[in-house]
């Protein structure tokens, strides 16, 4: 999270052209959805993941998102998973293979450290490649669509609108208390007092927005350009998800 | 970097719950965000959006701020407990799970299964519950003093994140991934320095505003309440 977001570039594949973005925002998100679902219904079996694998592998060309955009991004995102995996991996019971003092792995820690990182990078796919070709409001308009709270959708609309204004003031406070003292990390008073004034100026952003609302006459929602109907190429791509899904299990289920 | 690394160990990722662990807690997150956007709304009514909106950004701009821990590594705040001083427990719950909804979908930053339970371990324990642990400290101690309230923020952010450890430990082992006995432990070393972190940054915040603006605080001091009438 920390490394990627002063980049904002989420949507770095929003606007190319190809048929996975042909399809509505609503069906993107389906997909993906039901694909994470999937991953985490599935047993843990190698054959399975690996049709997993096929399929995402088949939505990344279809999609044409660079590899190495995707690589990049996962790179990052795997870190972040590593710590919680790596415990997995020294808490087996059993015989141990490896030694490190203490610390063992075994074979039943290994087969379910490699289950997880299995599912996770899957279902990292999976996400990924929505919000890659996905601009954020088009996700957040897809989850009204799909019956998710509008209030709760009207926060996220502005959390995200005014997430990048309050990382820039952060930032400049940051560089204007970095600039009096040395180093790059700040101490635990000047750090305690650069988020206070951050939150002075956040609520008093807060009032100063819901007046400018007011006096434009918000009534609850904001313009869209509109919601784009959804075609039988959706409901196809959707409903080939979840047979896709549906099929992986019943066949696991006959052999 | 090396702690901020496993502050974010708080948020699993896909892949690590069990089905039933990962209903169960989606039951109860849904549960807990409904009643904290109905709360909400009868608080704030036409405010909520814009408040909660730029008070969301501001607690994922909090998570950005880098701050020195042990030998040259760095940890970063959660600020659920901080959200709870500042806003109350329920917008303040509101505001961590519109962070976590965020990260979750648009950053890949804990995983869309474990939602739920990055929901219940952080919104719920991280800020409800800590909103209440530091409640019952400062009103039993005496409201007056800025000692009594550092002591209340430090003590309750210091739990929180603690609380939240041994859910995470629990959640994992119910779903099988890792073993209780050695998960458990380990977790609970780590976050107890990591909560010396969080309570620290938590306490200098609060201190700020306890200086400058102690009005705008969700239960503000008495002495703020006697210079307006």
């Amino acid at each position: 999270m920390l490394l990627h977001v002063p980049t904002f570039s989420l949507a770095a594949a929003a606007y190319q052209d190809s048929p996975w973005h042909r399809l509505a925002p609503r069906a993107r998100l389906g997909v993906s959805l039901i694909l994470v679902l999937g991953v985490a219904v599935t047993p843990a079996r190698l054959e399975l993941w690996g049709i997993y694998a096929l399929f995402l592998l088949l939505l990344i060309v279809v999609s044409q998102v660079s590899p190495v955009t995707m690589v990049k991004r996962l790179g990052v995102e795997l870190v972040f998973v590593g710590v919680l995996l790596l415990s997995i991996l020294w808490s087996g019971q059993g015989t141990p293979l490896v030694s490190l003092g203490v610390l063992q792995i075994t074979q039943d820690s290994l087969a379910r450290f490699g289950g997880v990182l299995a599912k996770a990078l899957l279902s990292l796919v999976s996400l990924n490649l929505l919000t890659l070709t996905t601009p954020a409001p088009r996700i957040l308009q897809a989850l009204e669509q799909l019956r998710f709270p509008r209030l709760l959708v009207r926060v996220l609309e502005l959390m995200l609108r005014f997430l990048a204004v309050l990382v820039d003031e952060l930032g400049s406070m940051k560089r204007a208390a970095q600039a009096r003292r040395a180093g790059t990390l700040l101490g635990w008073g000047v750090a305690g007092n650069i988020l206070g004034s951050l939150f002075l100026r956040t609520y008093g952003r807060g009032e100063r927005v819901h007046l400018a609302m007011q006096a434009r006459g918000f009534k609850g929602s904001f313009q869209s350009t509109g919601v784009p109907p959804l075609t039988v190429i959706d409901g196809l791509a959707v409903l080939g998800t979840v047979g896709f899904v549906v099929g992986v299990l019943l066949w696991q289920g006959v052999r | 970097m090396g702690v901020g690394l496993l502050w974010l160990g708080m948020h699993i990722p896909d892949g690590f719950l069990s089905l039933p662990v990962t209903a169960l807690t989606y039951v109860l997150a849904v549960a807990l965000v409904f009643l904290a956007l109905r709360q909400t709304e009868q608080a704030y009514a036409d405010k909520l959006v814009p408040l909660m909106g730029v008070s969301a950004a501001f607690i994922f701009a909090a998570q950005m701020i880098n701050f020195p821990v042990l030998g040259g590594t760095s940890g970063h705040l959660l600020g659920g407990t901080l959200a709870g001083i500042l806003l109350g427990p329920w917008a303040g719950t509101l505001a961590m799970v519109v962070v976590f909804i965020v990260q979750t979908l648009l950053f890949q930053d804990g995983g869309l299964t474990a939602l739920g339970a990055n929901i219940l371990n952080m919104g719920l324990l991280g800020t409800f519950i800590g909103y209440y642990l530091y409640r019952t400290v400062r009103f039993t101690l005496g409201d007056q003093h800025w000692w009594v309230m550092a002591l209340a923020t430090g003590f309750a952010s210091w739990c929180s994140v603690m609380l939240a450890a041994v859910a995470v430990a629990l959640q994992l082992s119910w779903s099988g991934t890792v073993v209780l006995g050695v998960v458990l432990p380990a977790m609970l070393v780590v976050h107890s320095l990591i909560g010396i972190g969080e309570a620290v940054l938590t306490v200098a915040v609060v201190s700020f505003l306890w200086r400058t603006r102690p009005d705008l605080l969700f239960d503000p001091p008495p002495f703020t309440k006697k210079e307006l009438t």
